[in-house]
């Protein structure tokens, strides 16, 4: 039987003292930053011209925090909402907003990519964490540095002019015309469509270049000599307030000079379908790109089911059945890249200065260990480092994920195949 | 020749006074009518101004509004909104398509500002003035944004110029994405609407609050107006030179009427001179020469104005008619020689005329204070006459009381015999009662009762009872007698007496009326009944006795004209401040050709030695003298009626002695 020594009572006093002390400590620093700890989650999209896409990826994301009970990482969250109005000027006074901002962590894009490519640099540089549910230039994700804060899981230009063109020859139509919006957006389209049509061998009838805000007359215009150039199908890379210009335009001309139109899926931003109504879409040959899920024409899974529910649950007013989910793409892309966020967060050991968490979420996005389930996919990995050598390690989605669609008679978006 | 008392002018100071009095008028006239004009002009003018000013708002209305639409059509190309949204991409395109435009075909400064009124591409490199639009940081309160102009004003800190701002916002799905704004020099702005023009005569002042946007013109005093230009947004403010206006145009028409004066003065002058003055002067030397008897040798004047002509006319005619008139003068003055003398010798017979006049008035005279003896012995032998006429009457009158006071007596001479047969049957007695007393002889008692019974017998044989009565009566009927005869005589001596010329007042109806009628009434009854009808009368001042005299005489004359038995009227009344007495018969009546003589002395209808002939004639005077008149009215075979009037107020001049108006009045009448 061995006498315990008073040198040792003292170590197990004392040792015993220690950690009762820290202990005390540990827990009133955790209790501390659970009641202190609020981020800021920052959507930055245009709600005025194409109102419904920021409304849905405002809804995705809130469906996904819902879920998660609006937590991240062990922090709450609180939504900062601001419209850009497709300003790239608004959109870097937003940008401002959130540098100045020592609790905002996340800041979600939404439809127009020029504000993200006139301040790309600006963003990078000052280290701002994008999630892009939506824009779909190329360069976004693209920024040619090591600094690359910039995610989307949406549609990628670099893939979308691929899909589109691809889909139309598939269709069987040869002369393709290029109708491009006068921004970056448009640029980047019109080279992967048209690295799309040489890989076929086969070059543009014509490229048409406009800008926001035309009018009418000048679509009329623009469709005629398209029509004159002999081409069979116009591939449209343009926004729900020139999409819908167009499409009057095109209704508006005799009816021979209509040419079928493939677009990109900027189109479905805003109030197209209740602008440009089933009755006069008959008129028109219209599909525009989508992602591979719709909660109307893809088969439900136990996930999709839940989030319809949560939605009908959370906007009983609006939301009464699928059919009434507008620039559904937005929600799908928005919901399924708050799920990555989420993943990503608990992933994370944040530290105090909100610098250090940023660049510790965006190190957890590039380095994800789970597989998330998404409406559109399982993500396993769906990000990592960027650099030259992997242009697609910011993006979520690959060319297997987009698909060409169209409205059905009570507006809803139904997927080609 | 001048006229005592009176400055005389010549004609051409007279010209120039008249040409002064009227330039005086004329002069009021048109300050008034230049002060009426003025303000005429003044409220026209302002109405004018207020016009044109309003107008001048209009122009820089149009002039900014065609700009800022314009400014809104740059606004709309798509280019601009691509600009605004992505700044950095379109800066080559903006910059290309902003060097190209114009404003209304003029370069005007041009910058493109985002939403924050950040400059994204200005076509001035400098710009003058920095523009930072009120960007609200909500967007949704920039939902709608103005579509009204935008307009402000600065002022360059590089070349001190003030120039003025117009904003267009540059709109994307409704929302106020960036603004276009355009720099108007304020140079151009004046120039353009010819403001300086404008201000030379204004002070202009374009404001909006305190900030001027545009002053023009020098200091003003006068009133400021203000219009509101609402498309502006800006007030303008502007004063109006009236002041230099209101001077010019008053020195104007002063100096037009001083030189208009001073030429008309030249002018009336020169002419006044031609045509009046030294014609006039002309015709007063041939007047002059006239005036002297100088010779008619002055040439024909011939002068210009018709009246002047005329008047040398009238003047050589003149001349001649003097010449002849002088030579007729002539021959007159020795004509009135002559008569000058005839009329001496007419004055010395008028002269003597004279003295023989006076002469005869003198008799004349002294023969009238003779007639006024005579009549005044006639009239009282008139009075006599009455009195004679009425003795028989007045006679039978005191007669009759005289007769039955006498009868009295008489008895009352009885009554006293009875009475003292009774006093001694009562001595009888008492001589019996007193020999009671002596014893020797004492009577008995028998001897007492029967002279007892003797006085008695006495008594009732006397009737002493009655006596006692009758004596009263008969005394007072007595006295009554007496007292008739008393009055008869005192109304005789009343009516006999002269009056001494001293009026008094009395009662007509008693002292004059009564008493003339008792006087006459025993004449009268056996042939008249009379009617009395006095009713009472104010007392008059006059003289009883005459008038007394006048009623008696119409008494009289009413009996005497009455032949058999008649009636006589008599009444008084007052009326109309004068007192009638009417005497009425119904007598013979007096015929037309009488009644025309019926107040001349000495006519009478009555028998010779009955009447005098003057009892109408002096009634007559008697009540002219009272200032009263007597008339008469009458019926032939009817009746005739006598008024006397008198007026209550006797006139003054019947104070005066009755004689001798009496008389004055019958020499008339005899005239």
């Amino acid at each position: 039987m061995s006498h315990i020594t008073t040198h040792r009572a003292l170590v197990l006093i004392l040792s015993l003292w220690l950690f009762s002390t820290v202990s005390m400590a540990a827990d009133s620093v955790i209790s501390h930053s659970s009641a202190a700890d609020i981020v800021h989650l920052y959507i930055d999209a245009d709600r005025t011209g194409t109102r419904a896409s920021g409304i849905a990826i405002e809804r995705g994301i809130r469906l996904a925090l819902h879920e998660n009970r609006y937590r991240l990482g062990g922090k709450n969250v609180k939504l900062v909402i601001r419209d850009h109005h497709g300003s790239s000027v608004r959109s870097k006074a937003h940008l401002e907003e959130y540098l100045q901002d020592d609790k905002a962590l996340v800041l979600f894009s939404g439809l127009h990519s020029p504000p993200l490519l006139e301040n790309l640099k600006f963003i990078n540089e000052n280290k701002v964490l994008v999630l892009d549910p939506w824009a779909a230039a190329g360069p976004i994700t693209r920024f040619p540095s090591k600094d690359n804060w910039i995610f989307r899981l949406s549609v990628d230009d670099s893939k979308a002019g691929t899909v589109i063109v691809e889909n139309a020859l598939e269709e069987g139509y040869r002369k393709l015309y290029l109708l491009l919006e006068e921004t970056g957006w448009g640029k980047s389209n019109e080279k992967t469509m048209k690295q799309a049509l040489q890989r076929h061998k086969l070059t543009a009838v014509g490229v048409q270049w406009f800008n926001w805000n035309l009018g009418k007359t000048g679509a009329k215009i623009m469709l005629r000599n398209i029509a004159d150039s002999d081409a069979d199908a116009i591939l449209l890379v343009a926004n729900a307030p020139e999409g819908k210009t167009f499409a009057r335009a095109m209704l508006d001309i005799a009816a021979d000079l209509r040419r079928p139109i493939r677009s990109h899926w900027g189109i479905t931003g805003g109030d197209f379908p209740s602008v440009i109504k089933a009755e006069d879409r008959q008129h028109l040959d219209l599909k525009f790109l989508q992602t591979r899920f719709s909660f109307i024409s893809s088969p439900a899974t136990p996930l999709s089911t839940a989030v319809l529910d949560n939605a009908k649950a959370l906007y009983p007013e609006t939301i009464k059945s699928a059919m009434d989910i507008d620039a559904p793409t937005g929600l799908i892309h928005a919901y399924d890249l708050t799920r990555l966020l989420i993943r990503a967060a608990e992933e994370t050991r944040f530290e105090t200065s909100i610098k250090q968490n940023r660049a510790l979420l965006r190190a957890s996005l590039e380095n994800m260990n789970h597989s998330v389930q998404g409406l559109i996919k399982i993500y396993t990995k769906p990000f990592s480092p960027f650099d030259a050598e992997h242009p697609d390690a910011h993006e979520a989605l690959s060319i297997d994920d987009f698909v060409m669609a169209y409205y059905g008679d009570n507006n809803q978006i139904i997927l080609d195949k | 020749m001048t006229v005592p008392g009176k400055a005389t002018l010549p004609i051409a100071r007279a010209l120039i006074i008249i040409l002064l009095m009227c330039t005086a008028l004329f002069g009021g006239v048109a300050i008034v009518v230049v002060f009426q004009a003025d303000s005429m002009v003044r409220e026209s003018r302002e109405a004018f101004v207020t016009q044109s000013m309003k107008g001048l708002g209009r122009e820089l209305g149009n002039y900014v509004l065609h700009r800022n639409n314009l400014l809104k059509d740059y606004a709309a190309f798509p280019i601009m909104i691509q600009a605004v949204m992505q700044p950095a991409t379109n800066q080559g395109n903006i910059q290309d398509f902003m060097d190209d435009l114009s404003l209304l075909g003029k370069k005007a400064p041009l910058t493109l500002m985002d939403f924050s009124g950040e400059t994204i591409y200005s076509t001035k490199p400098h710009p003058h003035c920095h523009y930072r639009h009120n960007s609200p940081s909500d967007g949704q309160a920039n939902a709608q944004p103005s579509l009204l102009l935008n307009l402000s004003v600065c002022t360059s800190s590089v070349d001190q110029k003030t120039y003025w701002h117009i904003v267009t916002p540059i709109i994307y799905q409704g929302h106020a994405e960036g603004y276009l704004l355009a720099e108007i020099a304020l140079s151009d702005i004046v120039n353009s609407l010819s403001l300086e023009e404008q201000s030379r005569h204004h002070q202009l002042s374009f404001s909006r609050g305190s900030v001027v946007f545009l002053y023009l013109g020098r200091p003003m005093d006068s009133p400021t107006t203000s219009i509101e230009l609402p498309k502006l947004g800006l007030t303008l403010t502007y004063r109006t030179d009236e002041c230099t206006l209101r001077n010019t145009l008053l020195m104007q028409v002063t100096f037009s009427m001083l030189f208009t004066w001073a030429l008309i003065l030249a002018l009336t002058n020169r002419l006044g001179q031609r045509y009046f003055i030294r014609p006039l002067q002309l015709l007063s030397h041939f007047a002059t020469n006239l005036a002297d008897g100088g010779a008619d040798e002055t040439d024909h004047i011939g002068p210009r104005i018709l009246e002047i002509s005329e008047l040398e006319i009238y003047l050589r005619n003149m001349a001649a008619k003097i010449r002849r008139r002088e030579s007729s003068l002539h021959e007159a003055r020795d004509q009135q020689k002559v008569a000058n003398e005839q009329l001496v010798q007419l004055v010395q017979k008028i002269t003597r005329r004279e003295t023989s006049l006076r002469q005869a008035k003198n008799e004349l005279e002294a023969l009238n204070g003779q007639i006024i003896e005579q009549q005044q012995l006639l009239v009282q032998a008139e009075k006599m006459a009455s009195v004679g006429q009425l003795a028989a009457g007045v006679a039978h009158e005191i007669n009759n009381p005289t007769g039955f006071v006498m009868g009295n007596l008489e008895i009352l001479v009885e009554y006293k015999d009875s009475i003292q047969c009774l006093l001694k049957g009562y001595e009888a007695l008492e001589a019996d009662i007193e020999s009671l007393g002596n014893d020797a002889e004492i009577p008995d008692s028998d001897t007492l009762l029967s002279t007892l019974e003797k006085v008695r017998l006495i008594k009732s044989e006397q009737d002493i009872a009655y006596i006692m009565a009758d004596i009263d009566t008969l005394l007072v009927d007595s006295l009554l007698g007496t007292e008739r005869i008393h009055n008869i005589v005192k109304d005789l001596k009343s009516f006999s007496r002269v009056d001494d010329g001293d009026t008094k007042e009395v009662e007509l109806n008693e002292e004059v009326i009564e008493t003339a009628l008792r006087l006459v009434w025993n004449e009268m009854k056996y042939k008249c009944t009379l009617k009395k009808s006095l009713t009472a009368l104010p007392l008059i001042n006059c003289r009883p006795g005459e008038l007394s005299q006048v009623i008696m005489n119409l008494l009289i004359n009413a009996c005497d004209a009455i032949e058999q038995e008649g009636e006589v009227t008599l009444s008084s009344y007052f009326e109309n401040a004068s007192i009638s007495i009417q005497v009425s018969d119904t007598g013979v009546g007096i015929s037309e050709e009488h009644m025309l003589k019926l107040f001349d002395p000495f006519f009478t209808t009555k028998d010779i030695g009955k009447g005098t002939g003057l009892g109408l004639s002096i009634s007559h005077g008697i009540v002219r003298r009272h200032g009263g008149s007597l008339t008469v009215s009458s019926q032939l075979g009817k009746g005739t009626t006598f008024t006397v009037n008198l007026p209550i107020e006797a006139p003054a001049e019947n104070t005066q002695p009755p004689s001798n108006r009496l008389s004055g009045e019958s020499i008339e009448q005899v005239k």
